[in-house]
């Protein structure tokens, strides 16, 4: 697609070959019909796309969570099934969709984001430690480090998720609606932090996001989903400024914009 | 006579480390036919407050008011069961968690057809008809295939949907809907915006709307009221609100929305943020709660009491110095 010509192609960190998935039940129903699609190391890739058009189900077959009916996915270069479970946690992080599902109900805070450091045997005393610091820095003082899921907002545990998933240094990060609960200021400090990551240690971060300003800020390439393909991929400013789908256009059109809605006429204003 | 009057809300709520005055002294009105939307820090209390206006506070906190009505009548005494009768077809709550008001162990469509069968009338085939009608309305195809699908069978967004289609069902005369569009994309939810706001034209109804999302909010709002550590600090007219914002953490919150047209290649600027972190609501807090983090913080915002006033168009600033500021921004 539209790339620079002759720049060395930087290596792969997660790749998804042809991959098709059916959901079974009484009518199996085709949630990804032969994606195909490339994080290269150290970028940001965003996806974007419809309500149900596969990003969540694509994510979680990165992530190695979910079998394959169809296709290859490969983690720098290995088959992800050939992965241990260690492995993979080792190499990539999930950010889950739904913040009230994704933590484990009966652990505190500390433990919640700490639990990648136990899982490799690192002393408790220390993982906790730097589960705090690192709460800290999502904007969860050392206070909410004992308390449980259920004693936190939406954003606040979507906050511990993000925690969670960059206590352990992994090379490859998948986020799904990461911000989506978060206000706005809360959103660019995390944002902010995700970018020192990518900037200190080569991060690579596949981004699900409805966030157009979000993708606008953070991605370096944009793929765009609809139905269970995607329909178009290429440079975020390439895509965004010039889209040539016409769901891609759509999409940027729909955006409700700050002060566009202040000043134009919004279609209900009208009187009946 | 507003369709919900709220005075001097409080919420406190238990912990292991002792009460938190998680909602401070809030004052809301909604009218009929208004939508009020709701912006504010993570964690500021928005859930809350709008979870004790129908009863559904979790029991480790509880809720006094000096007044909270609905249609004129005072609903902070209800017993569980008139709480019941009113939520549904009086109010129709929509949860930020889609799996609080969704059932895991049954069909969209049998929880949907409830709704009809409970608040409208008798007729099976007739909510069966009404509850696909919905569901295509907020944007889902196939909805008849749907109905057969369990909550788990969907996607984040076609849940927040069918949560939505479920309190529209009801026909209610007031919604409150926390964070209802958070998973669905843009286009959709342009789609299940208007479909809001043609009900709401055509029924009167009142909506409340928590978001964070400020473009929504200049698409859909009549008034906002924004929300810092358990306090409203801003409201009035969205539009006033949004173009001259007397109140710094307002000012703050709006400089921190991405630009939806990305940098040039190569160039990476650092959104702005608010430094500091919001304060812990255990025990009294002196002076303005926003002191510590506030750009135009002088001495006096740390000892004096903030009284809620207006400020030019602005109907309600909790600042002390909210009327000078206009010049202090432009500078
Ligand atoms: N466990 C399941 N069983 C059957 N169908 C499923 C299951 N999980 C997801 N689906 C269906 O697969 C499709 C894709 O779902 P997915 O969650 O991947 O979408 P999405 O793009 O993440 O949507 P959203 O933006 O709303 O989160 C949807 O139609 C959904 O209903
Ligand atoms: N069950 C609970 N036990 C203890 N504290 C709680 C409980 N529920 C909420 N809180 C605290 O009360 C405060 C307000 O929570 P609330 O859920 O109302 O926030 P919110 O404004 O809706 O935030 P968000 O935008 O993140 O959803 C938060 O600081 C939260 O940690
Ligand atoms: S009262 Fe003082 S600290 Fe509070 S918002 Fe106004 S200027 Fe800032
Ligand atoms: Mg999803
Ligand atoms: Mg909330």
């Amino acid at each position: 697609m539209r790339e620079p010509q002759g720049a060395p192609l930087p290596r792969l960190a997660l790749e998804a070959r042809a991959v098709s998935h059916s959901y079974p039940g009484h009518q199996a129903f085709k949630a990804l019909t032969n994606v195909s699609i490339a994080l290269r190391e150290g970028e940001t890739l965003a996806v974007v796309g419809e309500s149900g058009s596969g990003k969540s189900t694509l994510s979680r077959i990165l992530l190695g969570l979910s079998p394959l009916s169809e296709g290859r996915v490969l983690c720098f270069g290995k088959d992800i099934g050939s992965l241990s479970r260690r492995e993979r946690a080792a190499r990539m992080q999930p950010v889950f969709q739904d913040p009230y599902s994704s933590l484990n109900p009966r652990h505190t805070l500390a433990e919640i984001v700490a639990a990648p450091l136990l899982a490799r045997g690192e002393a408790r005393a220390s993982a906790l430690n730097r589960a705090t610091g690192l709460l800290e820095e999502v904007g969860l003082g050392s206070a909410y480090a004992r308390r449980r899921p259920s004693a936190l907002s939406g954003g606040q545990r979507q906050r511990a998720a993000i925690a969670r998933a960059l206590i352990a240094n992994p090379e490859i990060l998948v986020c799904d609606e990461p911000t989506s609960a978060l206000d706005v200021s809360v959103q660019a400090q995390i944002l902010n932090l995700l970018q020192q990551q990518r900037r200190e240690r080569k991060l690579s971060v596949l981004l699900i996001t409805h966030n157009i300003g979000v993708v606008a800020h953070m991605a370096d390439r944009v793929a765009v989903m609809r139905h269970g393909e995607i329909v178009e991929t290429g440079s975020v400013r390439d895509v965004l400024l010039e889209p040539r789908e016409d769901y891609t256009r759509l999409l940027i059109s729909s955006v409700p914009d700050l002060h566009g809605g202040l000043h134009s006429e919004r279609p209900w204003d009208a009187a009946p | 006579m507003a369709l919900l009057e709220i005075s001097d809300l409080n919420i406190e709520v238990v912990t292991g480390s002792g009460v938190l005055h998680a909602v401070r002294g809030i004052d809301l009105a909604v009218n009929a036919g208004e939508t009020l939307c709701i912006v504010g820090e993570s964690g500021c209390g928005k859930s809350l407050m709008a979870l004790s206006i129908t009863g559904l506070l979790p029991p480790v906190a509880r809720c006094s008011a000096t007044r909270l009505a609905f249609e004129g009548h005072d609903i902070q005494h209800l017993s569980r069961r008139e709480l019941e009768d009113l939520r549904g077809k009086g109010i129709g709550f929509i949860f930020q968690d889609p799996m609080t008001g969704l059932n895991p162990t049954m069909t969209i469509g049998r929880q949907l057809m409830e709704v009809h069968l409970r608040h409208v009338g008798r007729d099976r085939e007739a909510a069966k008809t009404a509850a696909v009608s919905f569901l295509t309305r907020v944007g889902i195809a196939n909805a008849a295939t749907r109905l057969r699908q369990y909550p788990h069978e969907l996607s984040g967004g076609l849940r927040q949907r069918v949560m939505i289609a479920m309190a529209l069902m009801a026909h209610p005369r007031l919604i409150i809907a926390d964070e209802p569009t958070t998973a669905l994309d843009v286009t959709i939810q342009a789609q299940v915006l208007s479909l809001l706001k043609s009900l709401q034209r055509e029924h009167g109804i009142g909506l409340v709307f928590i978001t964070h999302d400020l473009g929504v909010v200049a698409a859909i709002a009549d008034r906002v009221a924004v929300m810092y550590a358990g306090e409203v600090v801003e409201t009035g007219d969205a539009r006033d609100v949004l173009a001259d914002p007397r109140h710094p953490y307002t000012r703050a919150l709006i400089s921190c929305v991405p630009s939806t047209t990305p940098s040039p290649a190569g160039v990476s600027v650092e959104l702005g943020t608010i430094p500091g972190r919001v304060p812990l609501l255990h025990g009294r807090i002196e002076g303005c709660a926003f002191a510590p983090r506030c750009a135009l913080v002088r001495d006096r915002c740390s000892t004096e009491t903030v009284p809620a006033r207006p400020a030019g168009a602005v109907e309600i600033c909790r600042c002390l110095f909210a009327i000078e500021k206009r010049e202090f921004f432009h500078a």
